[in-house]
């Protein structure tokens, strides 16, 4: 007897129709699948024995022979445990019903027949949805994450027992569609910018980094605060929009990391990879071509604390996904795209002992040392980083000697403002096909960065008397655009751009 | 080949022998009445010199063709002790070099030159004392002269660069050896501004470590006086000092923090020579007689929050939150404040959000 039973499989983070095939013969009892599938996939043999026997069904003891069409691409996982077991099913005529085939199945299954959870979820059932596919089996577990897709109907179910109940007519209510503003409400951070005291011209410049999306990085010795700020900037970040939201949750999803209770990433992506990161983790690849943390960060931040520490090969991968904003991952056969619009937040020390420059401790490094530390940093990377940030590891309350009266403004007060400086840009470049003020690129910076006659004195002041490099001079202009943004000016002014010289620093620290 | 050019070129052969000490080139040379006669009298350079640098030197007056054509291809000006355009200084002095090789203008090296010493390792006032001097002395049209190293050197080099101003850079290695290599463009800033970087070690040699005090005696014999802005104990700038002592040179120190390990060394200097002691830069120039660069009083218009900066930065340096407090305004007015402030010459962020008002 021959089954046909439409699955699907993921490559990157497109889902792509999967016909499982199978075919049972009568001739020594055994279990062939064909079709270039992977070592989890394959095992799926032992899965749906044991998972038919053990949900009170008959498992045939004849030869059957498994294809995943199309056969020339390589199937990963055990996403089509269920489609097979169906199949098996099916073709033994323990299932009539031919409903079967207006549904596509996706689940793996536990050898007591139970319907796993199985990654990517979101980018199937939209790929799937695009295909004009309407009816979905799916792993309970997987429900929350489905219920924000309209238009199609979702059954998420617990068992093979309950699957098999459901195609012979059983009433199973759909997935009940799930609002996404509703599930943003209440997520707590557990930090908040209220807490840093002190640091304004820090607090300042990450609020214009996050306005714009800017590429930021903090330099300071140890214990100045630079984590901490760090770790406060996501209470800032402006809401995600649905679309973005659901783009984050398909890559987080396709990686296995995304929380299944939430089914959908409310917030944006604030990823903290170690310093001792391999390049494939931090841009993706590896034998499954999984998305890096490049991609992880996609609409959020990348925190690089330490950043000299890092392999220089590291680093260097990232430039990149900073201009493209987005990764290409080649594998053997096929080459898989991950968007990678990330905002790089970066720390480091002045120098590897960490005094340089301060006014309390003394610098123990050689000249030597400190070129080669800073110079980890080279210049095609440094381009891409628009504001430079120093903190000082004086506190507060030391440096006043008392409690502060200063009141702290909270995150929820800057947020305030940069939801609004971002709905600017969104207005402005809504033709661009880009969001933030830092993706301008040459043509728009003409369009949108005109500056007066007084200002370009002032920066030509600027360079000459401050010793500034002129590569920084479309930096210093995207990023006084957005304090302009934030102040709700039209037009940049000379305070504007007055004040974005002033995140040049380390042009001048280490000229 | 006249008597002269036959003369210059034993000289530059010899000085092209490696590493041979200067005491030993000097017995040779007194030991005949003209350099020239070196290439007849073997037998006496034998006896004077060990076998191999005698060979050595015989090997240099062979290809010595060669030697000037490469110098001249590299843009290189050498000159012997008996040409016209050997800085007067420098022949005064008793070791003097035999032959310099110069990059650059030479005509810097026979101006009115005061050398600046110090250490490499600095406190920010020991660089702050280098900086302002220099471009002081600069001003004043002295040509500061200085060992491009690390530390007050360099920035005794640069303040001069940055005013557009000339100065010369003696080499403790050849003179297409640069030494430290970060300085690569410092020492593009210093030719382009009508400076010369000076040494009398050939092309090629290495800065090995006895070269740095031999090179110490061409920086203090170029220059009328020698002012040291820091060192600490047993800082080579020490050696340029007792150097310039001995050549009858004027010397100058500025008292330092006691309580920092960078000044040790020049105060202690200074318990020595109490004389040396300046405060000003107008204290060098008037003891060497030099009349100061008239000051060109600058109009600055200042508002109101300016001069309340201003006001509170006059009792040293301040924090930016500091002033945030002091002015009550938002950081992004304050930014534009201060960048007002840094712009006109009146302040300066010394970094690590402190600011300070700007040395003169």
């Amino acid at each position: 007897m021959l089954a046909k039973v439409k699955s699907y499989a993921l490559e990157g983070l497109k889902g792509y129709a999967v016909d499982v095939e199978l075919d049972i013969n009568s001739g020594v009892p055994g279990y062939e699948m064909v079709g270039l599938a992977s070592t989890a996939t394959k095992e799926s043999k032992e899965r749906v024995r044991s998972a038919i026997k053990n949900s009170g069904l008959q498992y045939p003891a004849k030869r059957i022979t498994v294809n995943l069409a199309p056969a020339d691409t390589k199937k990963e996982g055990p996403v089509f445990d269920l489609a097979t077991a169906i199949g098996i099913l099916v073709a033994t005529e323990q299932i009539e019903n031919k409903a079967y085939k207006d549904y596509v199945f996706v689940g793996e299954l536990s050898l007591d027949g139970e319907l796993r959870h199985v990654n990517g979820i979101m980018s199937i059932l939209i790929s799937a949805m695009q295909d004009g596919c309407k009816k979905f089996i799916i792993p309970s577990a997987d429900a929350r994450e489905a219920s924000f897709i309209e238009g199609i109907q979702v059954y998420a179910l617990n068992n093979l027992r309950e699957v098999i109940e459901f195609l012979s007519g059983v009433v199973f209510e759909p997935v009940p569609v799930s609002s996404y503003e509703a599930s943003c409400q209440n997520h707590g951070y557990g930090c908040d910018f209220a807490d840093v005291k002190g640091q304004t011209v820090a607090k300042r410049a990450l609020e214009i980094a996050v306005a714009g999306g800017h590429n930021a990085l903090m330099i300071g010795p140890p214990g100045a605060g630079k984590t901490m700020l760090a770790k406060c900037v996501p209470t800032i970040m402006p809401e995600m929009t649905f679309d973005e939201a659901v783009e984050v949750t398909k890559i987080h999803s396709v990686s296995g990391i995304l929380d299944s209770s939430v089914g959908i990433v409310t917030t944006r992506p604030f990823r903290t990879p170690h310093h001792t990161t391999t390049v494939p983790t931090l841009v993706g690849g590896g034998a499954k071509a999984k998305p890096g943390e490049v991609s992880l960060a996609h609409s959020g931040v990348l925190f690089l604390d330490e950043m000299p520490e890092y392999s220089r090969r590291a680093l260097e991968t990232l430039r990149q996904p900073l201009e493209d904003r987005k990764v290409t991952v080649a594998r053997v056969a096929n080459t898989v795209e991950y968007p990678a619009n990330f905002m790089l937040l970066a720390s480091m020390n002045p120098c590897p002992c960490g005094n340089y420059g301060s006014k309390t401790q003394v610098c123990r490094c050689t000249p030597a040392q400190i070129h080669n530390y800073v110079s980890k940093l080279s210049g095609p990377l440094m381009d891409r980083i628009d504001l430079q940030i120093e903190v000082d590891n004086i506190s507060y309350s030391e440096l006043r000697g008392r409690e502060s009266k200063q009141k702290c403004e909270t995150s929820a007060e800057i947020k305030k403002r940069i939801n609004a400086a971002r709905a600017i840009q969104r207005e402005r470049f809504k033709n661009d096909g880009i969001l933030t003020n830092s993706e301008m690129g040459s043509r728009e910076l003409n369009k949108y960065c005109q500056i007066d006659k007084n200002s370009e004195r002032l920066l030509e002041k600027a360079f000459e008397k401050l010793n500034l490099s002129a590569r920084g001079t479309t930096r210093i202009l995207k990023v006084a655009r957005t304090i302009a943004d934030i102040e709700g000016s039209k037009d940049i002014e000379t305070a504007h751009i007055a004040e974005a010289i002033q995140y040049r620093g380390l042009d001048r620290k280490y000229s | 080949m006249d008597l002269k050019d036959l003369t210059t070129k034993a000289l530059l052969a010899l000085q092209y022998v490696d590493e041979l000490g200067y005491k030993k080139k000097a017995t040779l040379l007194s030991a005949v009445g003209d350099p020239s006669e070196l290439f007849g009298k073997k037998e006496l350079v034998r006896k004077a010199l060990s076998d191999d640098k005698a060979d050595e030197f015989y090997k240099n007056t062979d290809r010595i063709d060669a030697i000037v054509d490469e110098l001249e291809k590299k843009d290189i000006h050498w000159l012997s002790y008996l040409d016209d355009e050997y800085p007067d200084a420098l022949r005064e002095i008793e070791d003097r070099p035999h032959v310099l090789f110069v990059k650059g203008n030479v005509k810097a090296l026979n101006s009115d030159c005061i050398a600046i010493v110090g250490s490499r390792r600095t406190t920010r006032y020991g660089e702050k004392v280098a900086d302002e001097f220099a471009r002081e002395f600069a001003r004043a049209g002295l040509t500061v002269v200085s060992g491009f190293a690390r530390g007050i050197d360099s920035i005794a080099h640069k303040a001069c660069v940055a005013i557009g101003c000339p100065t010369v850079a003696v080499f403790a290695c050849g003179i297409d050896v640069i030494y430290p290599a970060e300085h690569r463009g410092l020492l593009d800033g210093i030719l382009m501004n009508g400076g010369a970087a000076v040494t009398e070690y050939p092309l090629g040699t290495k800065p090995l470590q006895y070269h740095f005090p031999e090179r110490n005696r061409i920086i203090s014999g170029l220059s009328r006086g020698v002012f040291l802005a820091q060192a600490a104990k047993r800082s080579g700038s020490l050696i340029t000092m007792r150097l310039a002592i001995e050549q009858g040179k004027d010397v100058f120190v500025v008292p330092g923090n006691i309580y920092a390990a960078e000044n040790e060394g020049g105060n202690e200097l200074l318990r020595e020579i109490p004389d040396a002691l300046v405060i000003s830069a107008d204290d060098v120039l008037d003891s060497m007689h030099v009349k100061r660069a008239s000051s060109e009083s600058q109009v600055v218009e200042i508002n109101i929050t300016g001069s309340r900066i201003l006001e509170a930065l006059r009792d040293g340096e301040q924090h930016f939150e500091e002033l945030l407090e002091l002015t009550e305004l938002s950081v992004s007015e304050l930014t534009n404040e201060l960048f007002d402030l840094e712009l006109n010459g009146l302040i300066q962020n010394t970094g690590g959000n402190y600011y300070a008002l700007a040395g003169v």
